[in-house]
């Protein structure tokens, strides 16, 4: 086994604010494999923009590293300065698509200008090699390649997210970080960006972390996932793991609340109260209050991540994951079987 | 659908826009000879609300969802066609009538985070509607539509200040300022897309209650069909301008018959790692409404396009409940002698046989 | 008995609580006052603003001579210039008046210029900005076309024209700076208005068919206190600067020792540097306060904004 991209090792990270420093992620592990495409999910506040800004140095200035590891291909990068991360890491090695990046794309500038402006600083590479690479990656992204001297206003808004998909690819990084990716798009958009993502995989080798609180995304296209609450890690591993034997009550809860076409008829969960704010140091379980199998350990002390049912790449964080399988044994959906299945 | 009247009925209902809104862009349009092609944001739209009944209407950025949505509620005056309220006619409306309208049909915005005036108190916020119109409700009253919304106990958000709620909690506040004026029609613009996930399937279920016990009519509007779906009795699509389907939910899940209508929900992804879904393969850009083609709105991006597509179709029943606007599934010669209204249809010559496909 | 001194001072007390709980602009002020305790400058700041109003209002008694009396030494000649003694805590000027007497006299005039003319550029500036950006259209045009005139014009030509028109004096001034000035805040009250217009809350109260008066009253002008507040504050600096401006070029009366009119006899006697006791106290004195308006002002809006992002858990 070769060394994973990405991993993430009990890494800790805090915000220093008015009112003292809040721990935003608390004790937070996963890893993501050449060429894995891997779901962050969770819900406001859960931590997991905060831990894409962290991988490539991009938090904000009162954010910081506090414990635990980042390691990009075995070597650790947490403690970077701005100009090791700018010089090493960022475009080259790890590529960040950012929430609505159409909105990152220079509007007074044509894209093969964007593109060339990239090659130059981080590279040295001619212009008519940065261009062809640009027409390739255009190509996989199934986008004209006739039309790279365009300006950004000049697409529509799926077309601009693969244009900064395209430039994200342009210097070969080993890994992309899309952070809600489709959210701006409409369902039709969405579905042509995610078909062009997997087109990539096919293509070119890289891996994806892609965050996004709608887990049926997730799902569809991801490789392995983490479930992400209140700055803990609920759940990791594969997408058949987490989605076939959830461990933790927040996968089996969350799931229940996303609507799947086939069975509309289904009645979805609701959650009790809403993803905590989270305000100093974090000692217990941050889903405790909304989880309907609570008990008085589960506040006492954040909760490990453990190996789920000794599987170590099925990880969660509940001390009562042996007896999830009874207590939650109406709530597993996919469980069922109808015959209307769409 | 219900035999009774529909409580809310639109019929060739149009709103169109001028591209050039200030007197300088006229002025400057009429020397340069621009464009003044207007923007028909809605294009001759017929539905049919009814008490009791939840009904959906979707359609991606640029259908004119939300055109149709402030014309429904009065926040601009319809181009073209008629609104029905009751049975009345809104272009027919005196002040006071259209006064009345607006207790008896609200919206509930999509954005929960703007819904109050930030320097309100929750009773502050509830009591404005009663106010405007002039309604005399006491204490027991506030508490009992915060109840109706599951905002329990009641006492304890009434001096809330907005800032002081949650996304969810604001949600439920300005759906309870829209109930207490004991509303017939509530109107639902993307309630919940900006919530978290967990808190959106409360709010739905508070809007099915809202439909099932209280004799409202719910019309909820969206771009998520996984959530119409869920709540929605009805579903009608959307695109450019038209509507293009409507069908009672399970059919139109089951069976969908306008391309576009097919291509929407073969996009819809599906949280199962086992299940292969083919993807949608739609070609050419999303919809713009300042550039519309003649004939069927859809034809440019439609896989069964005809000839025949060049002449706009017409919102044809296909079923007792089920109507689709496409050349594809109505009977031309039938159309032709007995029309909507008694017109022939140009398409005569061209008649495709039986409704079927070619 | 129903109309009893208690009585009637409790109704009254009540239905003024009322009024203030009732209108959210008054309700503001006086919280305001409760949580900038502790904030040693804005307190500072309220209490110099405290100072100035009181010399303004109360300057005739305190004052230790007359402002325009002349004093001589033993000698029988006239004191100009001598710099701070005991008998004269900010020495005198060149006509060997008082300079501190002048002081306490001058917060008057300069006060009253400051507060009329700001509340004059706010009026006008505020009407502006929020009918052209809630009506739009050609209401909009027209006023934003006028305010672009009005950038064009320049101060001092203008206030020639005008003030040969209608001659000099204290009220000429006012009316000068207020028509001019406004031009300045309109556009950005304006600004304001359109975002505020696209609210929900907004556009909830226009469909429920609450008439515009009602929805300006209560939802767009108080969601804009902290900038009206601000714009204020700037608008008094800014009127009594350019009222010192003015009395600097004679416009105003130049035997009315407001601060500005002392800056520019100093100037004009060759001596600024040197009688430094002259030039600086009422140069000081302006420059306090328009800070202190501006900083309460500043720390009103800053207080206002997060008020409305506070979550309490």
């Amino acid at each position: 086994m070769s060394e994973p991209v990405l991993e993430v090792e009990d890494l800790n990270i805090r915000y220093e604010t008015d009112g003292g420093d809040v721990a935003a992620v608390t004790d937070a592990s996963f890893a993501i494999d050449d060429g894995e495409y891997h779901g962050l999910v969770g819900e406001s506040g859960c931590g997991k923009s905060t831990i894409a800004k962290s991988v490539i140095g991009g938090l904000d200035a009162n954010g910081y590293v506090s414990s635990g590891r980042i390691k990009f291909r075995g070597e650790e990068i947490q403690d970077f300065t701005d100009g090791e991360y700018s010089d090493r890491i960022r475009w080259k090695n790890i590529s960040m698509i950012p929430q609505a990046s159409m909105n990152s794309l220079d509007p007074v500038m044509r894209i093969h200008k964007q593109a060339l402006d990239l090659s130059e600083v981080h590279t040295d590479w001619s212009e008519e090699e940065t261009m062809d690479r640009l027409a390739e990656l255009f190509d996989i992204v199934g986008l004209p390649p006739g039309r790279m001297r365009d300006y950004p206003h000049q697409f529509s808004g799926g077309m601009q997210q693969r244009v900064v998909i395209a430039l994200a690819l342009l210097l070969e990084p080993d890994l992309i970080i899309a952070d809600e990716p489709t959210t701006a798009l409409d369902v039709i958009m969405q579905d042509q960006v995610m078909a062009y993502l997997q087109n990539i995989k096919e293509d070119i080798d890289v891996s994806l972390l892609m965050i996004t609180h709608d887990i049926s995304l997730v799902f569809e296209e991801c490789d392995s996932m983490t479930v992400m609450h209140g700055g803990q890690v609920a759940e990791s591993g594969s997408i058949r793991d987490v989605f076939y034997d959830p461990k933790h009550p927040y996968s089996i809860l969350l799931q229940k609340t996303f609507p799947d076409i086939r069975f509309p008829d289904q009645e979805l969960t609701t959650i009790e109260g809403t993803p905590p704010i989270l305000s100093g140091e974090v000692t217990e379980c941050t889903f405790a209050d909304r989880c309907p199998w609570a008990e008085p350990a589960c506040r006492e002390g954040a909760p490990p991540l453990e190996a789920s049912d000794g599987n170590p790449n099925h990880l969660n964080s509940c001390i009562r994951s042996h007896e999830m399988d009874e207590l939650a044994a109406d709530e597993t959906r996919h469980a069922e079987v109808t015959d209307d299945s769409y | 659908m219900t035999a009774t009247e529909p409580i809310l009925r639109t019929e060739g209902l149009q709103k169109y826009y001028d591209q050039s809104t200030t007197p300088l862009e006229v002025l400057r349009n009429k020397l340069t000879g621009g464009s003044s092609e207007p923007i028909k944001a809605v294009d001759g739209v017929d539905l049919s609300f009814h008490e009791n009944q939840i009904s959906g209407v979707i359609g991606e950025s640029g259908c004119g969802k939300t055109t149709l949505l402030e014309t429904l509620i009065g926040l601009n005056d319809p181009t073209g066609g008629e609104i029905y309220f009751d049975g009345k006619p809104t272009s027919e409306f005196s002040k006071g009538e259209w006064h009345e309208y607006r207790r008896r049909v609200r919206l509930i915005f999509q954005n929960p985070y703007e819904a109050m005036n930030p320097k309100f108190t929750v009773r502050r916020a509830l009591k404005e509607p009663l106010s405007i119109h002039g309604l005399d409700k006491g204490e027991d009253d506030l508490h009992a539509v915060l109840e109706r919304v599951n905002l329990t106990p009641p006492s304890q958000y009434l001096d809330k200040y907005e800032g002081q709620l949650s996304g969810g909690e604001k949600q439920r506040v300005a759906i309870a300022r829209e109930l207490i004026v004991d509303p017939d029609v509530i109107l639902a613009d993307e309630p919940v897309s900006m919530l978290d996930v967990s808190t959106q399937v409360a709010i739905l279920h508070v809007l099915k209650q809202l439909a099932a016990e209280d004799d409202l009519s719910v019309i909820y509007i969206s771009h998520d069909i996984s959530t119409v779906s869920y709540i929605c009795e009805e579903v009608n699509v959307m695109y450019l301008g038209n509507v293009v389907e409507s069908a009672p939910t399970r059919k139109l899940l089951d069976d969908p018959e306008h391309p576009y209508t097919r291509e929407l929900l073969r996009a819809i992804p599906i949280p199962d790692p086992d299940h292969d879904r083919t993807r949608s393969n739609i070609p050419g850009n999303p919809p713009d409404p300042m550039n519309l083609p003649t004939g069927c709105n859809f034809k440019d991006r439609c896989p069964d396009r005809m000839e025949i597509c060049d002449v706009d179709p017409v919102l044809y029943p296909t079923a007792e409940n089920h109507h689709t606007k496409c050349h594809l599934h109505y009977d031309h010669e039938q159309y032709a002698e007995t029309g909507a209204d008694g017109e022939p249809v140009q398409s005569e010559r061209r008649a495709v046989g039986d409704g079927g496909r070619e | 008995m129903a109309n009893s001194p208690e009585n009637l001072s409790h109704r009254l007390t009540t239905s003024v609580s009322e009024w203030i709980d009732n209108n959210p602009i008054l309700t503001g002020l006086a919280e305001f006052a409760g949580e900038v305790r502790g904030n040693r400058i804005i307190e500072f700041s309220l209490l110099f603003l405290l100072f100035v109003t009181f010399l303004a209002v109360f300057g005739n008694v305190v004052m230790p001579y007359e402002y325009d009396a002349r004093h001589y030494s033993e000698d029988g000649e006239l004191l100009r210039r001598a710099p701070p003694s005991l008998d004269h805590p900010l020495g005198t000027n060149e006509g060997g008046q008082d300079v501190l007497s002048r002081v306490i006299y001058g917060a008057q005039p300069t006060l009253l210029t400051g507060a009329l003319g700001g509340l004059f550029i706010l009026s006008i500036g505020l009407t502006v900005g929020v009918t052209a950006g809630y009506h739009g259209g050609w209401v909009d045009e027209v006023l934003m076309r006028a305010v672009d005139v009005l950038y064009g014009i320049p101060f001092i030509p203008f206030a020639v024209v005008l003030l040969g028109f209608i001659g000099i004096g204290f009220w000429s001034t006012i009316l000068l700076i207020g028509l001019l000035l406004w031009r300045g805040n309109s556009r950005i009250f304006r600004s304001q208005v359109l975002q505020l217009k696209e609210r929900s809350y907004v556009r909830s109260a226009k469909a429920s068919g609450a008439s515009d008066l009602y929805i300006i009253v209560y939802h767009i002008l108080p969601n804009m206190v902290g900038m009206i507040i601000l714009f204020l504050a700037l608008g008094i600096g800014i009127s009594i600067l350019l009222a010192a401006g003015l009395a600097f070029l004679g416009f105003l009366n130049p035997f009315i020792p407001s601060w500005g009119v002392m800056i520019r006899n100093a100037y004009n006697s060759g001596f600024l540097v040197e009688a430094w006791w002259w030039s600086m106290p009422p140069g000081f004195m302006i420059s306090w306060t328009i800070l202190s308006t501006y900083l309460i002002g500043r720390e009103y809006e800053r207080l206002q904004e997060s008020k409305t992002q506070r979550e309490v858990l």
